[in-house]
């Protein structure tokens, strides 16, 4: 009876504490009460203190636990026999026994989420809160674009049935139908990331004007001129379009998250000057074939492409497939594989990105050598040498996993030796 | 995808890759210039080489291979398009013309708002004033052809549902004695709108697709 008594004492102390969460179902029907609690006592908890009548019948357990409920933390509150709400109350016991599993998976689920919530303390958390909210709006709008479209058609048709047939054509209705001049909102954007009209204002990915240069062997100034504003913007931040906008980039971190959380380790390694040599090999296909290739290969393109085909007509292009295909190779076998190796834009950026002036610097005098930021970079650069290259997309990353504030962004010439490194306090500087 | 399996080596070892990147962008500048020619929106055509091609492209589009080489597949005048008439090449269309828009003119036809070309950032299809007083000779997408043998004004029976349809009515498609459709293939533009309302199955009148779009002769 040392037990009996222990649990006693220990029932006393923990009334007020949370329940245990660390026995299972099997142990309710075996021996409950008898069983020594991971934590060192017996628990009468707030699982059962909310259930009014506390018979004692052992039967009622079995028969709760026989519905397949995980039963944690019910245990009885003398000790002898556990307690549980009667079967006959209906939804209660029921509930008492779901509540406090349900509580139990979100403790169980929230503890390597804890751990990444310490991780996201970092200088470049708010940094990382903006970048993730760009690349969520772009894929937002993507999505947006062919809805407003599909709208505007059905509504020139007159096509009250087609509109109301579909929730999203409906919502946009009920937002627009008391407007004055619905179309200068439902055609106030056009287009995709490949090329985007807002307005009168055209904007058209870098990648677009060349292998139209390439393949149409004209140089037509209207066009040129869209790719004015990512040029520039690629000339100062580097391949920031990859790592800001692209609503690939954020597919494929979240495949990336998913190898990270499945524990996969394989990354078959390949060469990054592919994605240098597909820009060239392309350019040249469509140089002598008369068409062009990268817009049916750049996943960007292809995501916009998608969801217009989806919403418009219902159906998915091999697009779709070619995607999904990336993004299983880069979970199973190689980590980041389109961007890092591959994609002929990335490589443009990176072209164009070359002599950036707002770099990620790291500060030698407090870095303690851990690779942490090396781990975190997605395209696999080694920010803890200064190696960032002509390829580093100022993601921020790796200054968000630098425990010591080593990493920053500042504004200076690309370094002689290639090397991004610091010297001095950067506190001083 | 093309990669050779060599051992991931960072980015410290500049030369090799140097070379690489220095070849390969001299050659691409080269063959880039080689066959660059510097030019407008404008483009020039062969009157010669006109044919039939097999996709009934959108209004004011330059010439079938030219407007393969210029589309960039943004989809853009698919999504201007009022009329939603314009589909786009799928994975079963010809490799070089995947992703670009043409129309099916039995299922829906073009009604020649110009709001597709108008949108066009790239001159694959060329601007057009719909206010212009001779489009006939802006928009060429196509010919219709009429069969007499199974059109219904033609076999005794007055039909003339496709003179209602066309929107050169008068010009393109006159209607002659009992509704008889009487075709001019010198204003006809190819907008289809005559095949989609063809109440024959199948169609006696017919849109074919013309490979070389330029303007035809001066029509007074």
């Amino acid at each position: 009876m040392n037990k009996k008594s222990a649990t006693k004492k220990a029932t006393s102390e923990l009334d007020s504490v949370e329940p245990c969460l660390e026995t299972r179902k099997g142990n309710l029907r075996s021996d409950a009460t008898t069983r020594a609690c991971p934590r060192g006592a017996m628990f009468n908890g707030d699982c059962v203190a909310s259930v009014k009548h506390r018979p004692t019948e052992a039967s009622s357990v079995v028969a709760i636990s026989d519905l397949g409920i995980d039963l944690v933390s019910i245990h009885g509150s003398t000790g002898t026999s556990p307690v549980v709400a009667p079967s006959d109350t209906g939804i209660l016991p029921v509930l008492a026994g779901i509540l406090p599993a349900l509580r139990a998976a979100a403790q169980r689920a929230s503890r390597p989420w804890r751990r990444r919530q310490k991780r996201w303390q970092g200088p470049g958390r708010k940094l990382q809160i903006l970048r993730r909210s760009l690349q969520i709006a772009v894929l937002l709008l993507l999505i947006l674009i062919p809805v407003l479209s599909l709208y505007d058609h059905l509504r020139n048709q007159r096509d009250e049935v087609g509109i109301q047939s579909r929730w999203d054509t409906r919502t946009v209705h009920s937002l627009v139908q008391d407007v004055e001049q619905p179309e200068r909102f439902t055609q106030a954007v056009r287009g995709s990331v490949w090329t985007l009209k807002a307005g009168d204002f055209i904007i058209s990915d870098p990648l677009a004007v060349v292998d139209f240069i390439a393949a149409s062997r004209v140089l037509v100034d209207r066009f040129l001129i869209t790719a004015l504003i990512p040029v520039l913007l690629s000339l100062l931040l580097g391949r920031v379009f990859c790592g800001w906008l692209c609503p690939a980039d954020l597919l494929f971190e979240a495949g990336s998250r998913i190898r990270s959380w499945a524990g996969i380790e394989t990354d078959v390694r390949f060469s990054r000057r592919t994605k240098y040599a597909l820009l060239a090999l392309g350019l040249l296909a469509g140089l002598l074939l008369g068409t062009q290739f990268f817009a049916e290969i750049y996943p960007p393109r292809i995501i916009s492409a998608e969801f217009y085909l989806w919403i418009t007509f219902g159906v998915f292009g091999a697009g779709a497939w070619f995607f999904l295909l990336i993004l299983a190779f880069e979970i199973f076998v190689s980590r980041r594989f389109w961007c890092r190796y591959v994609c002929p834009g990335g490589a443009l950026y990176s072209l164009l990105g070359r002599w950036r002036v707002v770099r990620l610097k790291v500060q030698e005098s407090s870095c303690t050598n851990c690779r942490l930021c090396d781990k975190a970079c997605e395209f696999g650069l080694s920010p803890m040498q200064g190696k960032f290259g002509p390829e580093c997309n100022n993601c921020g990353l790796c200054m968000r996993a630098c425990p010591h504030a080593s990493l920053s962004y500042r504004l200076s010439l690309p370094p002689r030796d290639g090397l991004d490194v610091v010297s001095e306090n950067l506190k001083s500087a | 995808m093309k990669g050779r399996k060599t051992e991931e080596k960072g980015t410290g070892e500049g030369h090799s890759r140097r070379e690489v990147l220095k070849s390969g962008g001299v050659l691409g500048v080269l063959a880039l210039f080689t066959q660059l020619r510097m030019g407008t929106a404008e483009h020039h055509v062969d009157a010669a080489t006109s044919g039939g091609t097999r996709f009934l492209r959108p209004p004011g589009a330059v010439d079938e291979d030219e407007f393969v080489r210029r589309c960039i597949r943004c989809h853009k005048c698919g999504e201007n398009c009022p009329n939603s008439c314009i589909r786009f090449v799928g994975p079963e269309g010809p490799p070089e013309a995947r992703g670009t828009p043409y129309i099916v003119p039995r299922e829906k036809g073009c009604i020649l708002c110009t709001k597709c070309n108008n949108g066009c950032p790239s001159g694959a299809l060329q601007p057009i004033d719909p206010e212009h007083p001779r489009i006939w000779q802006q928009a060429r997408m196509g010919v219709a052809e009429l069969d007499t043998n199974i059109c219904h004004s033609y076999q005794g029976y007055v039909c003339g549902i496709c003179v209602r349809a066309c929107p050169l009515q008068g010009l393109a498609l006159k209607a002659g004695l009992w509704e008889k459709p009487i075709l001019d293939r010198d204003y006809c533009v190819g907008c289809g709108l005559c095949e989609q309302a063809c109440v024959h199955m199948p169609q006696a009148i017919r849109v074919k697709p013309l490979r070389n779009r330029q303007p035809g002769e001066e029509v007074a």
